[in-house]
């Protein structure tokens, strides 16, 4: 560290701080960018580059306590033993943060490769260490910037393998978990209506744009232009809502 | 006084020489006073109307004396004097007259009267007039001095004033409604009188005005009450008239405007809702084109033409409207347009000066209401025109045909689904030509000109196709009896005829299976055969569905010639072999799928021609029936057609072809927007769906180009843009 000039500290700690990491990493990061910067930061988020120093050893340990029997993966058994350790309900929105920082492509299981990404970019050696974290990752889940990713990410996440859209229940079961920490308060009209007059698998736009039209519009959804670009679906959503007002 | 006088008969030549008088010459004493009096007494005979002691140039002479002598202003004001006290006498007199009709006769004979006494005044003292009055700037002229007085005499009593002014506007009242009696002469110079005394405007035009407002506004109201709206119209017409004329006859030029104004408000403006609101369903529906003619006239002069427009366009909606939506009477629907734009035309032109600003929101309304009902109207458009080109269609020659499509194409230009038009035409023409039902190719050929002309050859380019193949397959076949390569592979007796149709141009037909009979199998190979060989590389697919045939049957009352469907032909081939046979036999020897197979068995054995006998005889083809040879079967003509049920269009072909088309639809959707978005990379929501507006040729909901924008984004060929929304961008 001594190693540094004043202006390559400077920029090890900016790193940091953007990055998440601890300075050894940053710096050699950095080193290997010629100290510049932005192409330090704009290749490590372009490569998904563990941030981390944490020893592959140390991590190779934890996973062994979760990995199932029979082949090389966490798998449903495993994630719940390690949500009791964390001592999280497996229901809980939090594990969906979890999920995000491990990049994990599928709901109910973990690739040894994601269980790695997931401590290293939280920075953390231990199941303890994650656990003290929690705290700051519930945080999370109140940004509303941080929260448009976890809600995006849970689309992907929440897909069956090969599947472009959302099966509903699941969609309706993930809106209801999410929405239940951000509090739409149209949440569960929403979900009646695509129960009943849907039935369909949601696509992705719909889902990505279900978001911001909920955080755009009021509970009485007034000033809302159906001609806008709004996915169908809200635009049905919308006149199904006020139909339902005008009859109560 | 001197004289001179010059020449003479005697002697030399006096000289005269003209004194000075020694006395100056003087008037007399009392020469003012007795020349006053002199006309004093002339003026006093005037306005008593009695003979003038003197003659007028004696009296001329005189006032020009005493203005000579400078006594000018002494008699204008004693001629003043005398006038006053005449003017007071007179309609002093008439106020005592109480009723109105006979004080305005009366004074206007007094008016009269005293204008000629005026005259004769004035002629007395022309000179006064002409010197000493004109030199005076205040001073009236003598004629306009005695108006004057005349008007003082007037004004000085409200209470003659009001009677002369309410008595004739009373008048005019009674004139109006309908007395006949009324003096019009009277009425004329009294209102002259007021002109010329300056007391129209201030006097009698309110009170005038005031009264015509009221009297027509009772009447309109009550004649809208008593009389229909057209005999209300007759009636304005006729009142407007009337006033003009009368206007014109006695009374000022400046009352013209104001007062037809008040009658124009009074008995249309006012009323002109109600009047639009039954009167126009009602000339229309009976085309009453003189009442039409009036209304517009009426209309026009009161410059409320909008209103007419807009009665125009709601009832092309509301008619129209009714024919497009009414589901019973589909057969009928597009004769009624056809009528009702005819109808619509004639009006236009014989009523409605075939106004410009008409055409525009006429259209509006026949494409508002004919697109009321989707994709119906365009089939039956289709229909229509298939029932007139299909051969057997009664009546008309080339011309009236020829009309009647340049008829049906005005209702066509109206539509906005044109592709369903297609579709539906294709699949009638396709008909027509396969199964030679054509009343003449010239017709139809002409037909699809006018389509070309329409909407361009982009549209007629597959039906122009579809009669290629036909003249092409002509040729294919004259080729292929003529091959002896050919003809010696043919057996006698059997004759076939093949149109080759390109994929695309045609319809597309659900190919439906069955077992042929080995004879038409052969022959079927060897057209495929010599075909492939002239046009290597192609494929021919038979297309069982369309195959017409005729079939000679041998019936124990005589021979005849049967013209039936392929189908029908395979079943009844059949029966070369057995007299009876089961549906379950029917079937495995056809190979005919189910519901085919029903629909001939049910054409030829419960149809009109019926060569087949069902039993038992149930209105319905069951699995377990029998159909048994009619032997006896008896018919007055040789040759018989069987094939209907190939001519009619069954419901399921119908659904498949809407279906298609709007499957088509969805194609060109997506084609559409993917076009746009190749060639703007970026492109904000509502500026994408203008743009596909403007190139879509039929109509489609904007949530249906929602879904359709959705679906490409989940297809991966575009994508929201990070920042905003609502701006997509092309992903290539």
């Amino acid at each position: 560290m001594n190693r540094l000039n004043k202006g390559q500290r400077e920029k090890v700690r900016h790193f940091q701080a953007i990055t998440d990491c601890n300075e050894s990493f940053a710096a050699q990061i950095l080193r290997s960018n010629n100290w510049n910067l932005e192409a330090a930061i704009e290749y490590v988020f372009a490569e998904g580059v563990e941030i981390s120093s944490i020893k592959p050893s140390v991590l190779e340990k934890i996973y062994k306590v979760y990995k199932d029997k029979d082949e090389d993966l966490i798998m449903a058994e495993g994630i719940g033993q390690f949500c009791e350790d964390l001592g999280v309900d497996p229901s809980d929105p939090i594990t969906l943060v979890i999920s995000r920082y491990m990049g994990a492509d599928v709901m109910g299981e973990f690739t040894k490769e994601e269980f790695f990404r997931g401590f290293q970019r939280l920075n953390c050696d231990s199941v303890k260490a994650l656990k003290k974290k929690l705290p700051a990752l519930r945080k999370e889940l109140k940004d509303s910037h941080k929260f448009k990713d976890t809600y995006e990410y849970a689309f992907s996440f929440s897909r069956e393998k090969g599947q472009k859209s959302l099966v509903l229940d699941t969609a309706i079961g993930m809106w209801k978990l999410l929405f239940g920490i951000y509090s739409w308060p149209l949440c569960d009209q929403w979900c009646e209506f695509v129960e009943v007059n849907h039935k369909k698998a949601i696509t992705k736009d719909t889902w990505f744009q279900l978001l911001p039209f909920a955080k755009q519009f009021p509970a009485d959804l007034s000033g809302y232009d159906e001609n806008g670009a709004w996915p169908y679906l809200i635009d049905e959503f919308v006149e199904w809502h006020e139909e339902k007002n005008m009859k109560e | 006084m001197a004289a001179s006088r010059s020449g003479g008969a005697v002697g030399p030549a006096k000289k005269l020489k003209i004194k000075p008088l020694k006395i100056k010459p003087k008037l007399p004493a009392n020469f003012v006073e007795e020349t006053w009096s002199k006309l004093q007494k002339a003026i006093q005979a005037v306005f008593s109307e009695e003979n003038v002691a003197y003659s007028f140039e004696d009296l001329y002479r005189a006032a020009e004396d005493l203005c000579l002598h400078k006594k000018a202003e002494f008699v204008y004001e004693n001629l003043v004097h005398e006038c006053e006290s005449q003017v007071t006498t007179v309609l002093g007199k008439l106020t005592q007259q109480k009723q109105s009709t006979t004080f305005l006769s009366e004074l206007e004979k007094e008016w009269q009267t005293h204008c000629n006494q005026l005259l004769t005044i004035r002629s007395i003292f022309l000179y006064l007039d002409r010197t000493f009055v004109l030199q005076n700037s205040q001073l009236k002229s003598i004629f306009d001095m005695g108006l004057q007085l005349f008007r003082k005499q007037i004004e000085s009593s409200p209470a003659t004033e009001r009677t002369l002014s309410s008595g004739l506007v009373e008048m005019v009242t009674q004139e109006r409604m309908g007395d006949q009696s009324v003096d019009r002469k009277v009425l004329k110079s009294l209102v002259k009188m007021l002109l010329l005394l300056g007391l129209y405007s201030n006097h009698f035009e309110d009170e005038f005005l005031q009264e015509t407002q009221r009297f027509y506004q009772k009447e309109g109201v009550d004649m809208m009450k008593e009389l229909n709206v057209l005999d209300y119209l007759v009636h304005c017409e006729k009142r407007l008239t009337e006033e003009e004329e009368n206007c014109k006859e006695y009374l000022d030029s400046f009352t013209f405007s104001p007062l037809m104004k008040i009658v124009e408000d009074c008995l249309i403006t006012k009323h002109l809702h109600e009047i639009l609101d039954k009167g126009f369903t009602l000339c229309m529906d009976q085309l009453k084109i003189a009442d039409l003619r009036r209304l517009y006239t009426l209309c026009d002069r009161v410059g409320s033409l909008d209103l007419v427009k807009e009665s125009l366009c709601n009832y092309v909606k509301q008619r129209a409207g009714e024919y497009v939506t009414d589901d019973k009477n589909n057969s009928q629907m597009v004769q009624n347009l056809i009528n009702l734009k005819a109808n619509i035309d004639k009006a236009l032109q014989e009523c409605f000066d075939n106004k410009e600003s008409f055409h525009g929101s006429l259209k509006e309304a026949f494409e508002y209401s004919i697109n009321l009902r989707q994709n119906r109207p365009a089939e039956l458009v289709a229909k229509y025109i298939d029932s007139k080109l299909r051969s057997g269609n009664k009546g008309g020659g080339d011309e009236e045909l020829e009309n009647t499509l340049d008829e049906v194409l005005v209702i066509f230009r109206y539509i906005s689904g044109k592709d369903v038009f297609e579709a539906f035409y294709k699949k009638d023409l396709a008909k027509r030509l396969l199964l030679g039902k054509s009343s003449s190719i010239d017709a139809e050929k002409s037909t699809i000109g006018k389509f070309k002309t329409e909407c361009g050859s982009q549209f007629t380019n597959k039906l122009e196709g579809m009669f290629k193949d036909i003249d092409i397959s002509r040729d294919i076949m004259t080729g292929f009896k003529n091959s002896a390569q050919v003809q010696s592979k043919l057996k006698h007796g059997l004759e076939l005829y093949v149109n080759v149709l390109t994929t695309g141009y045609w319809p597309t037909y659900p190919p439906v299976e069955a077992n042929l009979p080995s004879e038409l199998r052969d022959y079927q190979d060897i057209f495929k055969k010599y075909y492939l060989s002239k046009h290597s590389g192609r494929r021919l697919v038979w297309q069982n569905s369309l195959g017409l045939c005729v079939v000679k049957c041998k019936f124990n009352k005589g021979t005849k010639e049967l013209v039936v469907s392929l189908f029908q032909t395979v079943v009844l081939m059949l029966y070369n072999d057995e007299d009876k046979l089961t549906y379950d036999d029917i079937e495995k020897a056809t190979g005919i799928e189910a519901k085919e197979l029903k629909r001939t068995l049910q054409s030829l054995s419960l149809g009109k021609v019926r060569v087949l006998l069902k039993e038992p005889k149930t209105k319905e083809v069951n699995r377990a029936d029998t159909f048994t040879f009619h032997k006896d079967f008896k018919a007055p003509l040789y040759r018989l057609r069987i094939n209907n049920i190939q001519m009619k269009e069954s419901q399921e072909e119908n659904q498949n072809t809407t279906e298609r088309v709007f499957q088509d639809r969805q194609y060109q959707v997506d084609a559409a927007i993917v076009r746009i978005m190749k060639s703007r990379k970026t492109l904000s929501h509502t500026l994408l769906i203008s743009e596909l507006y403007s190139q879509l040729r039929f109509p489609m909901k904007p949530s249906d180009l929602k879904k359709r924008i959705e679906s490409l984004i989940d297809r991966e060929y575009l994508e929201r843009d990070d920042e905003n929304a609502q701006i997509y961008n092309y992903l290539a």
